[in-house]
């Protein structure tokens, strides 16, 4: 949660949105960054969850002013950039509708979510069987991970109401 | 996930800018900057003692605005837009050497792509040739960055935090 809040205030990021507004060039700068990469393996650990993102850009998201440039576009985008590799109904849920606004004050957030979108769709397809936790698996559950040499990788996330059957890449 | 913002339409484009073939330009209406926007490039402009500011930040034109549209609209950075006015405003690509370039062309930067293709990632306009060797680095350049100020800068004193491969090249029009 505070790696979310620090991410959200970082000077780097304001900056990068200053230097370029190439919705590719972006992309290819978060994916080297120290800060996208570090939300990305929280995610995945399970340090991060969907709550606590949803949390923080709800947060973030108060202060959007139509008319009036919104300092946290590069945030958004690089939390798109973050979730990219995850196939959850989350991180689609998240990338879809961000890359489906139609606000110019979101307009370089959602180029990115466009672009982070295109990626997901060359990416191998994975089987998708949603199911509900429990509530004690929700607050106890670390990410179980079931893996096999040949076969499907079964991950359970804490927080998440899913789990996801991933197939390796053919 | 953005439940409220779906509900919101505002992407009025900005002026209609076309290039030389008649093709539209993408565009983008004004902001107004955010309160915090004039710290943050405060900021950013410390750590570069040699910039001068022509004007103060505003988010009405971009970098690519200064150059194609005479800073009266934000234009739209993607790649497509990019080698769209470079094809139908017919640039060429000078030779970088001190006698090929002259004041008023304009120097493209590209972030290199590893093993993928190159992106735009800023435009500035030649104001002031280098002397010396290398000349490059002594060559003024007059570009805008992002919502930031107009500034008045050195060839390779642009804000690259982040970014490792940066290349430029000079273009001119026919």
């Amino acid at each position: 949660m505070n790696m979310l809040r620090e991410l959200r205030d970082a000077i780097s990021l304001q900056e990068l949105g200053i230097a370029t507004q190439n919705p590719a060039a972006l992309v290819s700068s978060l994916n080297r960054s120290t800060e996208v990469k570090s939300i990305r393996d929280s995610y995945r650990s399970g340090s991060i969850t969907e709550s606590n993102i949803r949390t923080v850009v709800n947060e973030l998201l108060m202060s959007l002013r139509i008319g009036e440039r919104f300092s946290g576009e590069l945030f958004l985008a690089a939390v798109a950039v973050a979730l990219t590799p995850f196939m959850d109904r989350f991180t689609a849920e998240y990338i879809d509708d961000l890359a489906n606004l139609k606000l110019r004050e979101l307009f370089i957030a959602s180029a990115v979510a466009k672009r982070c979108k295109a990626v997901r769709m060359t990416m191998p397809k994975n089987l998708f069987h949603p199911f509900t936790l429990g509530r004690r698996a929700e607050r106890n559950v670390r990410p179980l991970h079931f893996h096999s040499h040949a076969g499907p990788q079964l991950e359970v996330r804490p927080g998440s109401t899913s789990a996801f059957v991933h197939h390796a890449a053919a | 996930m953005f439940e409220f913002e779906k509900l919101l339409s505002s992407t009025s484009p900005g002026l209609p800018v076309m290039t030389l073939r008649g093709s539209p330009i993408p565009t983008l209406s004004e902001l107004n900057l955010a309160p915090s926007d004039r710290k943050t490039w405060q900021r950013l402009a410390a750590s570069h003692k040699s910039w001068l500011e022509r004007r103060v930040p505003t988010a009405r034109y971009n970098c690519a605005g200064l150059a194609w549209s005479s800073r009266r609209t934000w234009v739209d950075s993607a790649d497509q837009t990019v080698d769209l006015i470079r094809v139908e405003d017919q640039y060429s690509v000078l030779p970088r050497t001190t006698e090929a370039i002259r004041e008023g062309d304009l120097v493209v930067y590209f972030l290199a792509g590893q093993g993928a293709r190159r992106q735009f990632f800023h435009v500035g306009q030649v104001v002031s040739i280098g002397q010396g060797n290398p000349w490059e680095a002594n060559t003024l350049v007059l570009s805008k960055f992002g919502w930031g100020a107009e500034v008045r800068h050195f060839l390779h004193e642009i804000p690259d935090r982040g970014f490792q491969y940066i290349e430029h090249e000079f273009w001119r029009e026919s």
